[in-house]
């Protein structure tokens, strides 16, 4: 588990897109487990990130008009494969602490609930990555200490955790941390 | 799933905009409406032609003796020189170009001219040997009127050789220009709507920037998140294509087989397009409708897939 630590504004969330693949890097090149993603397609580059990367946005996006287990079950849509991953996304919200509001939608939950829905959105496919921007900034401390839990479980089981924070506590409890100034 | 979440999206950017698709629905109707009665123009153009050409005739007409300037100088055409006319017309260099020949003479030229104007006292100062006697030369190929113009004209006799062709290029020129007008008008509507469809397409993914976003990070691909747009700006075209559709039908309907048709009287002879070339022009308009609002819709939505 990693983290980008520094003040807002300091350019953590930019480094997180370009991580993802999500924004071109205007100098220099990303590669994801020793292969270079930079000047690929992005049809390309989407459909690996679908497969090995979970992304957690800041404030914890959701779509509305969409239950959250459906929020949760969308990164399953591109590949049709919604009936087949219907049981670990409900499994997932359990283990989020969300499964009873799994009907619910997204207006009808707290932020905290919000958090976990998309975090949960983010561990659908099983990544090998995830990458978490401002994954506490928005929450009571109750909720982000709950947040910060999962995802030290996640890098504890063997998943790599990029997260890019300015909440103390987290930038504790990461393995490692680079300070942007 | 799938197909839920896009035409759920689709649904919910109609009615985020519903003034500006509404709009969009407007200027697609009015543009494609232009562009319908700019085809059917076209059909009638040619309808008309097809039936006129066919029976537009070369007229020979021959000197009488008030035709005093060249080349008759006021002397009948005789009927030795007649007899020199009808043996060119009917000669081996001619016979392939010509279907009949109708010889005119003054009292029949005479009747004619008190039928076509009756209505008129024209009629009353005029008396038969005022009027040519005429050759009405009826051609196999209706275009090829120049050959016969050339071998006639300047015969002995002849006062003038006329291709009634002429006077229709005159009409179908006019009705060229006002069809060539409606393709104007409507490219130019065709410009405002797709521009228009182009901007509706933005704000619908302006207000949804977030969702747009979330999309993104979670993989799918371009073509996806492309598609509720684009099913969002062809919606509204699809309704602008079948308005104008029904106006088409209407207009040939009730104005050309209903109003045109009384005006000309029951017994004119000016062949008019019908409800079957209506028809025709319909699924023309609504696949230009459908391929202009699909890819204004796409290019407006391609700059918002970068999050």
């Amino acid at each position: 588990m990693h983290c980008l630590a520094e003040r807002s504004g300091s350019g953590k969330t930019s480094i997180l897109r370009v991580a993802a693949g999500l924004v071109p890097p205007t100098t220099g090149s990303v590669s994801w487990a020793g292969d270079e993603i930079t000047g690929l397609l992005d049809d390309l580059v989407t459909r690996r990130r679908r497969a090995h990367v979970g992304y957690l946005d800041q404030g914890g996006v959701l779509v509305s008009g969409l239950s959250a287990l459906e929020n949760v079950l969308l990164p399953a849509v591109p590949d049709r494969r919604t009936r087949q991953l219907a049981d670990r996304a409900r499994e997932l919200l359990d283990r989020l602490g969300v499964g009873a509001r799994a009907g619910h939608r997204p207006e009808r939950l707290s932020g905290g609930e919000r958090q976990r829905v998309a975090l949960a959105r983010a561990l659908l496919r099983s990544p090998a990555v995830v990458m978490a921007d401002e994954p506490a900034a928005s929450l009571d401390r109750a909720s982000a200490d709950a947040v910060i839990r999962i995802l030290r479980d996640l890098a504890d089981d063997g998943t790599t955790v990029l997260v890019a924070a300015h909440d103390p506590v987290l930038i504790e409890t990461a393995d490692g941390v680079t300070r942007l100034d | 799933m799938r197909l839920r979440l896009v035409l759920r999206e689709a649904a919910s950017g109609l009615r985020r905009n519903v003034s500006m698709v509404i709009s969009v629905v407007l200027v697609t109707f009015i543009s494609l409406t232009f562009v319908g009665a700019a085809i059917l123009l076209q059909f009638q153009i040619g309808q008309m032609k097809g039936y006129w050409y066919d029976r537009a005739q070369v007229a020979v007409y021959l000197c009488t003796v008030n035709d005093s300037g060249d080349p008759c100088a006021g002397t009948e055409t005789t009927d030795d020189q007649k007899a020199a006319i009808q043996a060119q017309l009917d000669s081996d260099a001619l016979k392939p170009y010509v279907k009949n020949v109708q010889f005119e003479d003054h009292k029949q030229a005479y009747d004619n001219f008190k039928q076509q104007f009756s209505d008129s006292s024209i009629s009353d100062y005029l008396t038969p040997d005022l009027l040519p006697e005429s050759f009405r030369v009826q051609l196999v190929d209706p275009s090829q009127a120049a050959v016969i113009v050339e071998a006639i004209n300047g015969l002995p006799g002849v006062q003038s050789v006329d291709d009634q062709r002429q006077y229709l290029d005159q009409i179908f020129a006019i009705l060229s220009a006002a069809s060539y007008t409606a393709v104007g008008l409507a490219t130019l509507m065709l410009v405002a709507a797709v521009l228009l469809i182009a901007t509706t397409i933005r704000l619908s993914a302006f207000s949804r920037r977030r969702e747009l976003g979330i999309m993104r990070l979670v993989g799918a691909s371009n073509r996806f998140i492309q598609t509720p747009f684009i099913l969002e700006g062809v919606f509204a075209a699809v309704i602008g294509s079948v308005l104008a559709s029904g106006a088409i039908v209407a207009i040939v309907q009730f104005f050309v087989r209903g109003y045109l048709r009384q005006a000309l009287g029951a017994t004119s002879t000016v062949a008019l397009i019908g409800v079957g070339d209506a028809f025709i022009v319909v699924p023309i308009l609504i696949v230009v409708g459908v391929v202009l609002a699909a890819a204004s819709a796409g290019f407006a939505i391609s700059r918002y897939l970068r999050v």
